[in-house]
């Protein structure tokens, strides 16, 4: 068994009978092995020193000194809204420009003063749409 | 109390936040070595849940829900290099035989990129299969494998150069 083969078995903590029996000939792995042990032995330890690990007594209300304000999480919720409602607008804005331009008789019948014969037809051809 | 702060009753949220406090520092106390650090993180895990408290369903323990955002609050801060890595092992405790062969190893860890180092502390500080740091942190298994794989890749190169 090569070195190779004996270190990936050691990574995934797969040692057997046949890497313990390299290891006692290999010192190179040997000193792999007791260095992954530490390191093992180390990320178990927690980074911290324990009295670190312990909050003192006001800490909750620290906590919720810091918790924001309705208004403040509206604010917030706004500020996240406004790419989506600036799109919206402007997606609005691109409809409008858009739109053909109306027709002909339409706009003879939304004159000012429209001739009566515009009148009574439109109002023949679409009574619900009649001015 | 959850439901209470849910609606907005801040000294419910206080009481929760004493409720779980100390398991939130431990688990910040995991990955970060600096007192102020370990409460920022604690208390930015505590701003989240109070932001996002209308998300939880209480299908699962609050604890699994408040120790997802403690990582990913964590994983977040390490991520951003906010933290200080070259420093992390300075005074690291030696209760083993060969303190300096500890210390040597402490300071060839402190060279693991933040993201490897955090899923090596989960497998093998916490002792988390793949499937639990999935299932805690909402990544797919793959993922956790896959940076696992990464994670392992680098540390035995670490050890193999050291």
């Amino acid at each position: 068994m090569d070195c190779r083969t004996v270190r990936d078995r050691l990574m995934r903590s797969e040692g057997d009978g046949e890497a313990a029996a390299h290891l006692e000939a290999c010192p190179e792995c040997a000193a792999f092995v007791r260095r992954l042990a530490l390191a093992r032995e180390v990320l178990r330890q927690p980074a911290a020193s324990p009295d670190a690990m312990e909050p003192d007594a006001s800490f909750s209300l620290r906590v919720v000194q810091w918790l924001p304000r309705p208004a403040e999480v509206l604010g917030w919720a706004a500020l996240r809204a406004l790419p989506a409602a600036v799109v919206l607008v402007l997606a609005l804005l691109w409809i409008g420009v858009s739109q053909p331009p109306s027709s002909p008789e339409l706009r003879d019948l939304l004159a000012d003063s429209p001739r009566p014969d515009v009148v009574l037809t439109y109002a023949a051809l679409a009574p619900e749409a009649g001015p | 109390m959850i439901r209470a702060s849910r609606d907005g009753d801040q000294d419910a949220f206080a009481a929760l936040v004493r409720q779980h406090q100390r398991r939130v520092f431990r688990l910040a106390g995991r990955f970060f070595r600096r007192p102020e650090e370990v409460e920022e993180v604690a208390q930015e895990t505590f701003l989240r849940a109070w932001m996002k408290l209308g998300t939880y369903r209480a299908d699962a323990p609050f604890e699994h829900w408040l120790t997802r955002l403690c990582l990913r609050c964590s994983y977040d801060r390490l991520r951003q290099g906010k933290n200080e890595p070259e420093a992390l092992e300075e005074d690291v405790e030696s209760p083993a035989a060969d303190p300096d062969a500890r210390m040597e190893v402490a300071k060839l860890l402190a060279h693991l990129p933040p993201a490897d180092r955090f899923v090596l502390v989960l497998l093998d500080g916490e002792g988390w299969s793949v499937a639990e740091i999935a299932e805690r942190l909402g990544w797919t298994q793959v993922n956790v494998k896959v940076r696992a794989h990464r994670a392992r890749k680098r540390l035995r190169r670490l050890l193999e150069e050291g």
